[in-house]
């Protein structure tokens, strides 16, 4: 029997516990999920928005997940706190979807697809390999990553499930 | 913001609502009740749980996101039974079976009507604010990842976000839509200072 962890938005789970899933819903935003299969450790982040408010605030966000650039190193942190070894981690992620129609009228539309991009890019930098991806289109994921295996299942509304 | 503060945030987006409901009402001929929940504010991490929606619950939205002088994401929302009715009675037809590319255009055209031209346009006369509604956009999918763009426009530089939940109900049909109104702390401020009643 699994436990679900539910990650809110803008939120960070980590966990070593393989009876623990990993749960959360995305839209625009990306389930940014890394995994240790020696350790068996687990992270996901709900992350919402690319950067870490362009400059303009020195203190971030409180929510660990909530920009790309931090969810990366606070996930790497979390993770290593358990056993994790940066060299072993891969990462998978979900999401990114333009979820409103009439797009290209204003950034919101398409922040799913930088979002994306922005960690395929900081995931790069770190030497992360990502081994796979669920990104983009206009609907909503379940996205449910297990601690035990590392497989991320993917259930889009009325397409079934997709298993990274 | 205290809660006396809050509580007139509620009144002035509630006299808000109000234009729109007027408008609704317009559209359908027909009687519509609003009523304003209480007005919050919290982490926007809380939001999904501080509305009366289930997070999986499939819903139809029209979002308009208002930039200028104010920063707000209003939300439109309302069961697919409930917006196929309602797009079978705006194209003038009897059938509601299938929400069509007609019918989700009637939806979003629905939303601009009350959200941009009711909503925001009462917020401008009564504060003087220059706000610029955005396209709507139209989805159908779960409430919760419907919830993500408004608050990504709204907290993308703060943690705390202001929020309000309206109910529109035409009378006699009983077809409900909830209005969700997002907006920071800093906006909320100003439309409490600037708001004169129009």
């Amino acid at each position: 029997m699994h436990r679900e962890v539910q990650v809110d938005m803008g939120g960070i789970a980590v966990s070593n516990d393989e009876s623990e899933v990993l749960t959360t819903l995305v839209g625009s935003c990306v389930a940014l999920c890394l995994y240790d299969p020696y350790a068996k450790v687990a992270g996901m982040a709900h992350v919402m928005l690319p950067k870490s408010n362009n400059g303009r605030s020195p203190n971030g966000s409180g929510k660990a997940g909530k920009y790309a650039d931090q969810a990366v190193d606070n996930l790497l942190r979390m993770m290593a706190e358990k056993g994790a070894e940066p060299r072993r981690i891969r990462a998978k992620m979900a999401g990114g979807a333009n979820m409103f129609s009439h797009e290209g009228s204003s950034t919101v539309f398409n922040i799913g697809e930088r979002n994306a991009e922005e960690l395929r890019r900081i995931l790069r930098e770190r030497g992360i390999p990502l081994v796979s991806e669920d990104i983009g289109e206009n609907y909503g994921r379940l996205t449910r990553f297990s601690v035990k295996t590392g497989e991320l299942v993917v259930v889009v509304r009325n397409s079934g499930e997709r298993r990274l | 913001m205290n809660g006396m503060e809050l509580e007139k945030l509620g009144e002035i987006l509630g006299s808000y609502v109000g234009a729109a409901a007027g408008s609704l009402g317009k559209l359908f001929n027909e009687g519509v009740a609003h009523k304003l929940h209480k007005t919050n504010v919290m982490e926007f991490s809380q939001l999904e749980r501080s509305i009366n929606a289930v997070p999986e619950q499939e819903i139809v939205a029209v979002y308009i996101k208002g930039e200028g002088d104010v920063r707000l994401g209003i939300l439109l929302f309302l069961s697919e039974d409930n917006a196929k009715t309602l797009a079978a009675r705006l194209l003038g037809s009897d059938t509601a079976e299938k929400l069509t590319a007609l019918g989700k255009s009637a939806i979003a055209e629905m939303g601009n009507i009350i959200l941009a031209g009711s909503f925001l346009n009462a917020l401008s006369k009564a504060t003087g604010f220059k706000v610029k509604a955005s396209v709507p956009g139209l989805a159908i999918d779960m409430f919760r990842t419907l919830l993500e763009p408004p608050t990504i426009d709204v907290a993308s530089e703060t943690d705390q976000v202001i929020v309000a939940e309206a109910e529109l109900t035409l009378v006699d049909s009983a077809i409900s839509a909830t209005v969700l109104i997002i907006l920071d702390p800093h906006g909320a401020e100003k439309l409490l200072t600037n708001h004169n009643g129009g």
